[in-house]
């Protein structure tokens, strides 16, 4: 059996995956994904203090992003979904993200061995915070809790999972499906604790 | 309430014949899936744009404990 794979992504444009009242989205849908991501990447670097080490490639990122929609488009397919859920798109994107390393280290030598990991360390974080970004938005309308992410962010208990994040993402395999059952599992536990206090 | 069985025949009739018309769409989660097309992403990019650099699950360091 011969099997027709697409030498270019120009299918998820062709294919109408990203349909909507008839106008075919992805175009748009693509370029703000993309430079979005580019920004909080780049923004994050410049945080930690590595703008002067690190660059976010143009070309990987692009590869990134149309891996992330490519993988979206098979499954918005084969499930007849409009759209995907939050959990999904941030497990997803970390994964593509992981899996091209868009951010490259300009000159290794001055930086030490453990910092050239840089693509896990900063989608470690990416990860929880946009997590945390959408517990917040889920939350604010039903209970009073002042700078939710500021107290997600000071918890002993996320700092862990975000070092267990980059350990794994170092050192363990996972793929997009085991990281997305992380975020239900990070979502279902601090909605737990959320409705509880 | 308890249904006769002509009833249920019926019922499986009905069923049948809306299967065959198509009229039985798979459920979609009536959740926030529009959402990310609605403004989401723009939150989500302020939110990381505003990133505290001191907080200190940003701070993390980069050297890697053991793990039990």
């Amino acid at each position: 059996m011969i099997l027709n794979i697409p030498d270019s992504y120009q299918y998820l444009i062709d294919g109408e995956y990203f349909m909507e009242n008839g106008k075919n989205l992805a175009p748009e849908i693509f370029r703000t994904r993309y430079i979005n991501l580019f920004k909080m990447l780049q923004a994050l670097i410049e945080k930690a203090g590595l703008g002067d080490y690190c660059t976010v490639s143009r070309k990987l990122l692009q590869i990134a992003v149309l891996d992330y929609f490519a993988d979206i488009a098979r499954l918005k397919e084969f499930h007849n979904l409009e759209h995907v859920q939050h959990d999904k798109i941030y497990a997803y994107e970390a994964f593509w993200l992981l899996r091209n390393h868009p951010i490259q280290v300009d000159n290794e030598d001055e930086l030490d061995a453990d910092t050239l990991h840089i693509n896990e360390y900063i989608v470690s974080f990416l990860f929880i915070k946009l997590l945390a970004t959408e517990l917040e938005y889920k939350f604010k309308a039903n209970i009073q809790i002042d700078k939710l992410i500021q107290k997600v962010e000071s918890s002993q208990y996320v700092q862990d999972f975000r070092f267990k994040l980059f350990y794994s993402f170092r050192h363990r395999t996972f793929t997009a499906q085991t990281l997305l059952l992380n975020a239900e599992s990070f979502m279902a536990a601090a909605q737990f604790t959320l409705q509880a206090t | 309430m308890l249904y006769s069985d002509e009833q249920i025949e019926r019922f499986g009739e009905e069923f049948v014949q809306n299967f065959l018309r198509g009229e039985i769409k798979k459920p979609h989660l009536a959740n926030e899936e529009n959402q990310y097309y609605q403004g989401a992403e723009e939150r989500d990019l302020e939110a990381v744009l505003n990133t505290n650099p001191n907080s200190p699950l940003f701070t993390m360091s980069f050297e890697l404990r053991k793990q039990p």
